[in-house]
């Protein structure tokens, strides 16, 4: 069973071990069928990644090989413990477009965004286990409404800028900008107990 | 705006950056200084773990798009190339780099692994510059429209007086400096804008490596024009 589009719902995804095995093949064997088995999941779903961020179906997929091929070469990189293997393939294929696309990055701030002001940080706390954070995550995810949800994958995922969204979405900046923080204070783990 | 009375100014970077660097929408100089920062901050560490493992999330539920046809084989094609190179320019880039970094290769082994890997890279094409007594710097060539560079500053001395033609940030990755604005430790970030005058000296104790990365003075105008009005009022 995998995630559908639609939902997180299981709250560690049961492909899971199964993902880190096939990368710890690679890093100790160079193994090929693991690496097939991976390239199978993984590389249709960064194609689809960077088909949403705007590259034309050939680029697309020319970017989706790189960032499989960066599995391959960095494969003795991966620790299980630190990241699950979406986490740690989302950031290699974040990074290639940090090189490739090089959007440059110019948010419009708005020094009363609450955002920006530095906030007390939570107590470093005992190091937080990748499964355990994957697993608020997810249900954080999960538990947002589906206008949130939007916004924040337009946020955090796609990168748009605020007004950027609040054009896609037409609704006021204010309110894009405050539906924002809500989101990522509630996938912080921040709200519990402070809301519903 | 600088005033007399003003408070001390922050030394952290807004959620603004992390976000940004979670999303991949930084130009390669600045992701590489949020990187740093979140290497040396675990509050930052653990906001950008949080974004970063929604971003997984997020792309197992992608819908997949169908591949070509012969799209695994060409990426193994690709492994293959690289399995069998046996690399002899990237040894003997690997050798110029060693020669570059001159005698602070153990110096380079204590920054963060981001800022290492960086210095390492451009050491392979690029010697360390001089700037004045005591102070070196690696520019780290990265491409963009902001410049990052590896400050390297030794006890009682202090970074040139650079022309503040746009806007600089600068991280301390060890050892401490000091200027008018205050102490910057491991981990602190000075946020300078093109009005900004300061000289930082590098306090005694373990020599000061610094991230800084600057923009001309239109590319940083927006966020520096923000950092001024809320932190440095």
């Amino acid at each position: 069973m995998r995630p559908t589009p639609s939902s997180f719902a299981e709250t560690v995804n049961p492909d899971r071990d199964r993902h880190c095995a096939l990368v710890e093949a690679i890093a100790l064997r160079r193994d090929r069928t693991a690496f097939g088995e991976l390239f199978a999941y993984f590389a249709p779903r960064v194609k689809a990644y960077c088909r949403r961020l705007g590259a034309d179906d050939g680029l697309a997929e020319e970017l989706a090989q790189e960032v499989l091929v960066a599995v391959w070469r960095k494969a003795d990189t991966f620790d299980r413990r630190q990241a699950s293997v979406s986490t740690w393939i989302f950031r290699i294929a974040r990074n290639r477009r940090i090189d490739a696309l090089r959007r440059t990055m110019r948010p419009e701030l708005d020094p009363d965004d609450p955002l920006l002001q530095p906030e007390p940080a939570p107590a470093p706390d005992e190091e937080v286990s990748a499964m355990e954070r994957e697993a608020r995550v997810r249900s954080a995810l999960q538990d947002l409404p589906a206008d949130q949800l939007e916004l924040l994958k337009l946020a955090f995922y796609e990168g748009l800028s605020h007004s950027e969204i609040a054009e896609r979405a037409g609704l006021p900046l204010g309110t894009v900008k405050s539906r924002i923080r809500l989101a990522f204070m509630k996938l912080r783990g921040r709200l519990h107990g402070e809301l519903n | 705006m600088r005033s007399p009375d003003r408070p001390e100014k922050s030394k952290v970077l807004g959620i603004e950056f992390i976000r940004g660097l979670g999303s991949g929408s930084l130009e390669p100089s600045l992701a590489l200084f949020v990187s740093a920062y979140a290497a040396m901050r675990a509050d930052a560490a653990d906001d950008l773990a949080d974004l970063e493992t929604a971003g997984g999330v997020l792309l197992e539920a992608e819908t997949p798009a169908p591949l070509s046809d012969d799209a695994l084989s060409r990426a193994l094609d690709a492994i293959d190339a690289i399995e069998n190179c046996a690399d002899v320019e990237g040894v003997s880039r690997a050798r110029r780099a060693i020669r570059q970094a001159s005698g602070y290769l153990v110096e380079l082994g204590a920054l963060p692994e981001v800022v290492r890997n960086a210095a390492y890279a451009a050491l392979e094409t690029t010697p360390w510059k001089f700037a004045g007594p005591g102070v070196r710097i690696l520019p780290l060539g990265l491409p963009g429209k902001a410049k990052a560079e590896l400050l390297r500053i030794e006890p009682g001395h202090g970074a040139p007086r650079h022309g503040h033609l746009g806007c600089e940030l600068t991280l301390v990755l060890t050892g401490a400096f000091l200027d008018e604005h205050g102490r910057f430790g491991p981990g602190d970030v000075s946020i300078a804008g093109a009005d900004l005058e300061h000289r930082p000296i590098a306090e005694p104790g373990p020599v000061c490596y610094a991230l800084a990365v600057t923009d001309a003075p239109l590319a940083f105008k927006g966020l520096l024009g923000v950092f001024q009005r809320t932190f440095l009022h």
